[in-house]
């Protein structure tokens, strides 16, 4: 440990991080006993298929834009990048109807929500961005319909969705760098204050709170 | 445009259902109400028990 | 105690779970997962594959449907067509929508400037070489009044309702007073058949282009990308916003924002995109801070599937509050 630790800004980052998210809590080894729904797998079924949109993705800047109308290989790299974006929203939708139905959002929880929330919003332009860069006649068509919604609150002043070029780089660059940040920090956030206990049907919801109630591992 | 090989070919023009000024591809329903179904799916479907591990979060 | 403090009370159980864990393994949850979502993409991608509709081009619009072609490109000559009375981002023909006081389109201004008779026409005619009737005919149009050149043009507009395509894929309009409109869109028409207005207008600022704007705004003038998008239900009062084309499932997260545009006062207002924008921007914010909002935050108290989905946790509660009366053991599994 350094002298100047506790001085230091890389010290004081240091420290803040771990306290925050001590190892245990970023990769932890159990979960509450109520965590036991099958509605709970569809927050790592939407990271993994973030994961493979972007893997996908990935190939298919390797050969640029145009090579996916060419070869039958770049044609199947395309396909598995518009079935996740399907797959994505699919579970994350779910995802989302869980999370609110559970009001997940309580005990300090509410950047978990917000979070959550932005990345769906914030999705939904980056997939706009891809679609209008697939320079077939489904990307004419979104273009240059959307582009009366972006025009008409001035935001075609600055983001022209019949450019190419910008939207390429919006699709491919800025808008999934967002999306990941954002997805970073939800998921930091739900290590960090832990998956929202049941809603206290009755009294003795708050009695199973208590600290004897541990068990013992398989 | 290559042609593509697939087992199911979708690209001929969708099937729509309308009702009054309600239009939706019958491709969108079917994914609309998959969704519905999985959700209602996954509240339901019985967890396996407490001894095993593989939950989610 | 009010209800709020009571609400701020059990809030503040909730940060913490004190109860009992049992194990779990992150890593292997997460493989799993990806596992199962590459082997959901991979199939269906072999089941279905994913559409490629070929783009429309100028060449082939103008060889395909010639008075629709000849008739857009008059409209863009007398800015009388859509990107013509647009207004910003393209020019100033119209101040644009508007909520109210606020005019978002107008105050951005013109960031992407299209001067139509000059864009779409006049310049892409004065590129061609070794048609001297054709360049006289375009210093006739450019030397004569504007309102001759607007008579000229409202003329051969209502001519070409009654057009005819020639085998040859010119047209034939009835006899008129257009001046040298049909010269000029003669040649223009040739132009745009033999590839030459595609290339014009994209590499119109420098060789190296990836904005598309100029040829898909041409486009979007006349009828070629609306009568496809028709026939693929892309339209708006189809719900064209969620649709992709052929049978593919489509953007199904975009229902609420096509379905204002369906009903009034979006259906019928010239402002239906700068209103619909509002609306989804609010219901945007509001989807964020529904923790904050009284009500819908209470909603998943009162219809109370969180029962269903925690039955097997409320269960154990139950048989712990009932156990100790039968003396079980402490700490035992339900």
């Amino acid at each position: 440990m350094s002298v100047a630790g506790e001085r230091s800004w890389t010290g004081r980052v240091r420290e803040h991080a771990v306290a925050a998210l001590p190892p245990e809590k970023l990769l932890p080894d159990k979960q509450p006993s109520y965590v036991a729904s099958w509605i709970y797998v569809f927050g790592v079924l939407s990271l993994a298929s973030l994961a493979v949109l972007i893997l996908s993705g990935t190939i298919l800047t390797l050969k640029g834009p145009q090579w996916w109308h060419f070869t039958g290989v770049g044609h199947f790299f395309n396909s598995l990048h518009l079935w996740s974006v399907e797959l994505f929203f699919f579970f994350m939708v779910i995802h989302l109807w869980g999370k609110y139905w559970m009001a997940a959002w309580r005990g300090g929880r509410a950047r978990v929500w917000i979070t959550g929330a932005i990345t769906f919003l914030v999705a939904i332009p980056c997939a706009l961005t891809g679609y209008v860069s697939q320079q077939n006649f489904d990307a004419q068509w979104i273009s240059t319909q959307a582009k009366d919604a972006m025009n008409s609150a001035g935001i075609g002043a600055f983001f022209n969705l019949t450019n190419f070029g910008q939207m390429y780089s919006f699709h491919v660059l800025l808008l999934p760098a967002a999306v990941v940040a954002i997805v970073v920090a939800h998921i930091l956030l739900v290590r960090k204050h832990g998956v929202v206990p049941p809603l206290e049907w009755r009294e003795m919801a708050a009695k199973a709170q208590s600290p004897e109630r541990t068990e013992t591992s398989a | 445009m290559r042609p593509v090989a697939a087992i199911f070919n979708l690209n001929h023009p969708a099937h729509t259902v309308h009702w009054h000024f309600f239009q939706m591809s019958v491709s969108n329903i079917v994914v609309i109400v998959l969704m519905l179904a999985v959700f209602v799916i996954a509240i339901l479907a019985p967890f396996p028990g407490h001894r095993q591990g593989g939950g989610g979060s | 105690m009010t209800r709020r403090e009571r609400r701020v009370q059990e809030d503040a159980r909730y940060r913490e779970w004190r109860g009992a864990y049992r194990p779990y393994d992150l890593v292997k949850e997460a493989s799993i997962a990806l596992g199962v979502v590459l082997a959901l993409a991979v199939g269906l991608t072999i089941l279905f594959s994913s559409p490629d509709d070929p783009p429309s081009t100028i060449k082939q619009w103008s060889r395909t449907n010639p008075v629709d072609f000849v008739t857009t490109a008059t409209t863009e000559l007398d800015g009388s067509s859509g990107t013509g009375g647009y207004g910003p981002p393209y020019n100033h023909a119209s101040s644009g929508q508007h909520i109210a006081f606020i005019y978002l389109q107008k105050w951005l201004g013109v960031s992407h400037p299209i001067d139509t008779a000059r864009d779409y026409v006049l310049a892409p005619l004065r590129s061609i070489a070794g048609q001297p009737a054709l360049q006289a005919a375009v210093t006739r149009y450019q030397a004569a009044p504007v309102d001759k050149q607007a008579a000229w043009a409202s003329a051969y507009e209502n001519g070409l309702g009654k057009a005819k395509t020639n085998p040859d894929g010119s047209i034939s309009v009835p006899a008129g007073n257009y001046g040298p409109l049909p010269t000029m869109m003669g040649g223009l028409l040739s132009f745009a058949q033999a590839g030459g207005l595609d290339g014009a207008l994209l590499t119109s600022r420098q060789f190296f282009q990836t904005d598309y704007t100029k040829p898909l705004l041409l486009m979007a003038d006349g009828s070629v990308l609306a009568d496809r998008a028709q026939a693929q239900h892309l339209l708006g009062d189809q719900w064209g916003m969620m649709n992709e084309t052929g049978s593919y499932p489509g953007q199904v997260w975009l229902w609420l924002y096509t379905f204002w545009y369906q009903i009034k006062p979006f259906s019928t207002s010239a402002n239906a995109d700068i209103l619909v924008m509002a609306v989804m921007g609010v219901l945007s914010l509001a989807l964020i801070l529904i923790p904050f909002l009284p009500g819908i935050r209470d909603i998943p108290r009162w219809i109370p599937i969180y029962r269903i989905i925690w039955r097997n946790h409320y269960r154990a509660l139950d048989q712990h509050a009932v156990e100790p009366l039968h003396g079980a053991p402490e700490g035992a599994s339900p």
